[in-house]
């Protein structure tokens, strides 16, 4: 860990709410990227990621400094999210709602800025069809490049499950993929008009 | 025709052995299957090495500092709450143990009879306490008068400014001090 990291680690488990700040500074980014991969939704994933924060300052002081802080961070927003995703499978995840949901965005190249739109549904509406726990896993993986022990650590699970559940993650989404190229062919085919 | 260890194969292709890899592509060969979960796994982890990380909306940090300011003083104000109710429940329990150790020890029609003599003598005994005071105030020398008003004056000062003090802690910095 960064010498400046662990000096305001030290800082916040003292109670200095400056030291603090700057950290969230410092992981606003990937802890709103978790939440929004989780839930496919700016505006619940930013509330998750305030809570996110909440939660780790109200725990700073139980924090053991031999962990990564960023993992134990992630760990609070996964576990979170994972909650607010089995609150929200009462009521039935539309996937049509994860395809309209557009991230504002700045850019001035509209093209680039439709083309991630496009990447960022297109992987939204894939990992909406995991459940939550696969999910966590592999955002934890292809993301932040999270080794199984860590993913294990985080999710509080075995390296074993993490591991399967990795398999099984894997396996539906490339299955998930195809069956989705699948239909735009069919759809492209329908659509196409008869010479 | 079984598809594994190919399976598993097609998502750890960088833990693979050389021998392992060959052994893979000739049965990618020969199985549609594992050749069509081969491909839609390139492309699905393609999208997913591409896609880029969503940044935190803006103003996220203000945003957090405003709700950090004001989830605290919920907090405070809750602590404060559970630390007075948990002091007045402490009053009345100790009451309540008082009344029914009364009660255990003496018989009822005592005790009444006891307080009512007590309510019929009390202001008897209140001329008898302003007689007592008269008379040591008179038998008290000036300067111990001053002595003991200074003495009343400094405890009731040091007692008034402790529960200030734990007014202000209370209010500014909640019962555990966040």
């Amino acid at each position: 860990m960064i010498n400046h990291e662990m000096d305001m680690l030290i800082r916040a488990q003292n109670g200095d709410e400056e030291a603090f700040t700057s950290l969230v500074l410092q992981y606003q980014n990937p802890v709103y990227h978790l939440c929004y991969r989780m839930l496919g939704n700016a505006q619940e994933a930013e509330d998750a990621a305030q809570e996110t924060f909440w939660r780790a300052y109200q725990a700073i002081r139980r924090y053991d400094r031999n962990r990564s802080f960023a993992t134990w961070l992630l760990s609070i927003a996964a576990h979170y999210c994972i909650d607010q995703q089995r609150k929200k499978r009462i009521t039935t995840l539309d996937i049509e709602d994860w395809m309209e949901e557009v991230i504002p965005d700045h850019t001035p190249e509209p093209e680039k800025q439709i083309r991630e739109n496009e990447e960022r549904q297109s992987i939204q509406s894939l990992l909406s069809t995991l459940n939550p726990q696969d999910r966590a896993a592999v955002i934890l993986r292809y993301w932040y490049e999270c080794s199984e022990e860590e993913i294990s650590q985080a999710l509080q699970l075995t390296v074993s499950a993490v591991k399967s559940r990795l398999h099984r993650a894997r396996l539906r989404l490339a299955q998930q993929y195809q069956s989705q190229q699948y239909a735009l062919t069919e759809r492209i085919h329908d659509e196409s008009p008869a010479f | 025709m079984s598809h594994l260890p190919f399976e598993n194969w097609i998502f750890d292709r960088e833990k693979l052995t050389p021998n392992q890899i060959s052994e893979l592509e000739a049965h990618l060969q020969t199985c549609q299957q594992c050749s069509h979960l081969q491909s839609g796994w390139r492309e699905v982890e393609k999208l997913l090495q591409s896609a880029p990380i969503t940044p935190a909306p803006p103003q996220f940090i203000n945003r957090f500092q405003a709700s950090l300011a004001e989830k605290k003083a919920q907090q405070q104000k809750r602590q404060v709450r559970i630390a007075l109710f948990s002091l007045g429940g402490a009053f009345i329990l100790a009451g309540m143990v008082f009344i029914l150790r009364l009660l255990w020890t003496i018989p009822p029609a005592r005790l009444l009879s006891d307080i009512i003599g007590w309510i019929a003598l009390a202001p008897q005994r209140w001329s008898e306490v302003q007689y007592i005071l008269y008379y040591w105030g008179s038998q008290i020398s000036p300067l111990a008068l001053v002595a003991l008003v200074f003495l009343l004056a400094g405890w009731s000062i040091l007692l008034l400014t402790l529960w200030l003090l734990t007014f202000q802690r209370l209010s500014h910095l909640g019962v555990r001090g966040q």
